[in-house]
C-alpha cells in the first residue's frame, strides 16, 4: 500500500495523529505536497461519494472533515512555498434563516485545500451582508451559498436578487449547493453554478474563478 | 407478512413514517371510515436519497387495492421527489418537513419557525424511537466512543438554541417532558414546549385535503421538487 493510500485510509477512519505521522513521513520520503494534497482530496471525495450512497452518515463525515483538517494544518505551510500565492478569493456562508453549516464547512475546507482564501461569513447569512463582503472584497470573483432546509430554498433566490439590486451580481459568480438543491434549482434561480458535494465544489469554484479571469 | 396482505381491499391507505405513530393510532380510533396506515422507518429521513425506491415500493403495494393513497410524508429533504400513483394519485401534505404537521398547518410552523430558528422539535414518537438527540448520542457512542460521540452531537447542534417538546395530546407528558429536558439540559440547550395538533393528521386520514394543506397528483404524476415553491 502507497503512503497516499495509508493516509486516506487514516482520513476515512478519522485518526488525525495517524494522518500526521504519515504526511511527515511521505514527506520525508521525498513525496511532493502537491501530490499529497491530491490525495487527501481524493480521499475525502470517496468519504464524500459514500455519504451520498449512504454507507456512511453525517458523524464518520465530520470525523473525517475533523482529521482531514489536522493533516491540512502541517501540510498548508509546505504548500505554500510550492504554490506561491493564492488562486483567488471564495465568500462563503449559509443563506439567511438556515443554521445548517457542516456541508458549508466541509466546502470552505476543500475550496480553501484548492488554494484559495476563504472568507467565511458563517451561518444564517441576510442577503446584505453577501453584498457587503462582495463590495469589501473586489478582487473575489466567487460566492458560495448553501442552504439545507427546503424552507430556505427560496432565499437562495432573494440573495441573487438582492445583490442584482445592489449592482455586484456581474463581479461575481455565485454557485450555489446543500442537500435539496439541484442543477435545475440553481438554473430555474440563475445561479452560475452548482455542485453536489464539497469535492465538486471545490472544483467548480476554481473553473468559475477562471471563467471571470 | 408482507405488508400487501395486509391491506384491506378497498380502503384508503396511508403511507406514513414511523415518526406519527402515535397521532396516527389516536386518529385511526376515531375515524369514521377505516384506513390502512403503513408505517416505514423513521431512519429513512438520514438517507433521502434512498427514500423514494422505498416509499415507491409500499406505493406500489398499496396501489393494487387501495380506493386513495396518501403519503404521512412532507417534502423531507426531496425523499419524495420522483414518487407516483399509476391508478390512484397521490395525496402529499404540503409542507417540507413533518413538523408542520405536528403542528396543524404550514403557516404555524412557518410562523414558530422564524421566531426560532434555532429549535430541534421533539414529539412523542422521536422520543420513543431514540431519535432525539441523546438516543443518537448513545447510538453514537456505541459506534465510535463518547468523546467522539460528544463532539459530533455538539458540531451538528451547535447553531441550535431551543429544544422544544411538541405536546400532541396523546401521550403522558411527564415521561417526554422529562426526557427532553434532559436533552436541553446536558445540551445546554433552553427547553420549551409547544403546544400541537392533530389537524394535520386527522386530514391525512380523512380528508378533505384542501388545497392548501394538500398537493394532489394525477395518476401517473411524479412528484417534483418544484411543485413546493
Amino acid at each position: 500500500m502507497s503512503k497516499i493510500q495509508e493516509i486516506g485510509m487514516a482520513i476515512e477512519a478519522g485518526k488525525g495523529k495517524t494522518v500526521q505521522d504519515l504526511i511527515q513521513a511521505a514527506i520525508g520520503e521525498g513525496m511532493k505536497p502537491i501530490d499529497v494534497l491530491q490525495g487527501m482530496i481524493d480521499a475525502m471525495g470517496e468519504v464524500g461519494e459514500k455519504f451520498k450512497t449512504g454507507e456512511i452518515y453525517v458523524p464518520e463525515m465530520l470525523i473525517a472533515a475533523r482529521t482531514m483538517k489536522k493533516g491540512l494544518e502541517l501540510l498548508r505551510p509546505l504548500l505554500v512555498g510550492e504554490t506561491g500565492a493564492t488562486v483567488g478569493k471564495f465568500i462563503i456562508g449559509t443563506v439567511a434563516g438556515d443554521l445548517h453549516d457542516i456541508g458549508k464547512n466541509l466546502v470552505a475546507m476543500m475550496v480553501e485545500s484548492q488554494g484559495f482564501e476563504v472568507i467565511d461569513l458563517g451561518v444564517d447569512v441576510k442577503a446584505e451582508k453577501f453584498v457587503e463582503a462582495v463590495k469589501a472584497n473586489p478582487d473575489c470573483r466567487v460566492v458560495g451559498i448553501s442552504a439545507l432546509l427546503t424552507t430556505t430554498m427560496p432565499g437562495l433566490k432573494a440573495t441573487l436578487s438582492a445583490m442584482a439590486a445592489a449592482g455586484v451580481r456581474n463581479r461575481v459568480k455565485v454557485m450555489i449547493g446543500g442537500a435539496p438543491i439541484t442543477q435545475h434549482f440553481a438554473d430555474e434561480i440563475g445561479a452560475d453554478g452548482f455542485a453536489a458535494d464539497a469535492g465538486t465544489a471545490a472544483d467548480k469554484a476554481k473553473e468559475l474563478n477562471k471563467s471571470l479571469n | 407478512m408482507s405488508a400487501q396482505s395486509t391491506i384491506r381491499t378497498g380502503r384508503p391507505v396511508v403511507i406514513a413514517c414511523r415518526v406519527m405513530e402515535p397521532e396516527l393510532t389516536q386518529v385511526l380510533a376515531g375515524a369514521e371510515e377505516p384506513v390502512e396506515v403503513l408505517y416505514l422507518d423513521q431512519s429513512l429521513h438520514r438517507t433521502p436519497t434512498k427514500m423514494p425506491g422505498q416509499l415507491q415500493e409500499k406505493i406500489d403495494q398499496a396501489a393494487q387495492t387501495a380506493s386513495r393513497i396518501v403519503l404521512g410524508y412532507g417534502l423531507c429533504s426531496n425523499g419524495v421527489v420522483g414518487v407516483t400513483a399509476r391508478q390512484q394519485g397521490l395525496i402529499i401534505p404540503r409542507c417540507h418537513d413533518c413538523i408542520a404537521l405536528f403542528l396543524g398547518s404550514p403557516s404555524r410552523y412557518q410562523e414558530i419557525f422564524s421566531q426560532k430558528p434555532g429549535t430541534y422539535y421533539l414529539t412523542p414518537g422521536w422520543i420513543a424511537e431514540k431519535k432525539d438527540p441523546l438516543g443518537i448520542l448513545e447510538e453514537n457512542t456505541a459506534k465510535f466512543d463518547r468523546e467522539t460521540a460528544e463532539w459530533v452531537m455538539e458540531e451538528e447542534l451547535k447553531h441550535y438554541t431551543h429544544i422544544a417538546l411538541i405536546d400532541t395530546g396523546v401521550e403522558e407528558m411527564a415521561p417526554l417532558r422529562a426526557r427532553a429536558m434532559e436533552n436541553a439540559e446536558i445540551l445546554k440547550k433552553q427547553y420549551t414546549e409547544i403546544p400541537g395538533s392533530l389537524d394535520y393528521f386527522r386530514e391525512i386520514v380523512s380528508g378533505p385535503y384542501s388545497e392548501e394543506k394538500f398537493l394532489h397528483l394525477k395518476p401517473d404524476q411524479a412528484f417534483k421538487q418544484e411543485m413546493f415553491f
